[in-house]
């Protein structure tokens, strides 16, 4: 399993449009992708899913991905939530 | 042979206004189907309605989006206006909340139009199924609505 923590900067948390590039990221890949947010969990594939997870800026988003493809698969995920979410700036 | 057709149903519209199709919202996460796929309302009138039976999986603080299973397990995002997140709920009012249960018809916000124009965002509401692969033969009817009438059909995709 791979695992990663990233901490929300985008002051509009994480919204439709970040949300959805983590699912279809997630959905690009075979392994599952489980976010953990306190104590809500989300699959990652699924973007109603992430959207409920409903984290706001500054809110800690826990990734664990298993499979195949799983480094990869983080890989792709840390770098969508670097740009999605991980400036302040518009 | 009717055997193994399959029953049409529909989406309507939340909101009274015109019937777009999704390559045609401003806003490339949704012309691009990052989301999923649906299709788009012009809003001429602020109420926002319920465009299928379901249950209310989310409802932003801010007002601005809803997530619905529907009762035939669709999963929908109606998400009002483009970059509205931005307002943090000036202009909008939530009328229902996680777990409701919803009929086609109810409505679920209310959104202060002439707000959203003043202040120079786009009010296009997005109605998009974010689980595409269960649906096929999916059908836009473009052009003007009142609410509720029907803006889109599908049919549901075999498991």
């Amino acid at each position: 399993m791979q695992e990663f923590t990233f901490i929300i900067k985008d002051k509009n948390g994480l919204h439709a449009r970040p949300a959805g590039a983590i699912s279809s990221v997630s959905k690009s890949y075979v392994s599952s992708v489980t976010i953990k947010c306190g104590e809500k969990v989300a699959d990652g594939k699924r973007l109603l899913s992430v959207m409920s997870l409903g984290a706001k800026c500054g809110a800690s988003l826990h990734f664990e991905i298993e499979g195949k493809d799983e480094e990869l698969t983080k890989d792709a995920l840390y770098s969508v939530c670097e740009e999605k979410l991980g400036t302040n700036d518009k | 042979m009717n055997l193994f057709k399959r029953k049409q149903r529909e989406i309507y519209s939340p909101a009274q206004g015109e019937v777009i199709e999704a390559s045609q919202i401003q806003d490339p996460v949704f012309s691009n189907d990052i989301l999923g796929k649906g299709f788009g309302v012009i809003p001429t009138q602020g109420t926002v309605f319920a465009p299928v039976n379901g249950e209310v999986v989310n409802a932003f603080e801010s007002g601005h989006a809803y997530t619905i299973l529907s009762d035939d397990g669709l999963e929908i995002l109606i998400h009002i206006g483009i970059d509205t997140i931005e307002l943090d709920g000036e202009g909008f009012i939530a009328k229902v909340r996680k777990g409701d249960k919803i009929k086609k018809r109810e409505i679920i916000a209310t959104v202060d139009l002439d707000l959203l124009k003043n202040r120079g965002y786009d009010p296009t509401i997005a109605v998009v199924v974010t689980n595409p692969e269960s649906i096929s033969k999916m059908e836009i009817k473009k052009g003007k609505v009142i609410a509720c009438e029907t803006a889109m059909t599908y049919t549901l995709q075999k498991k």
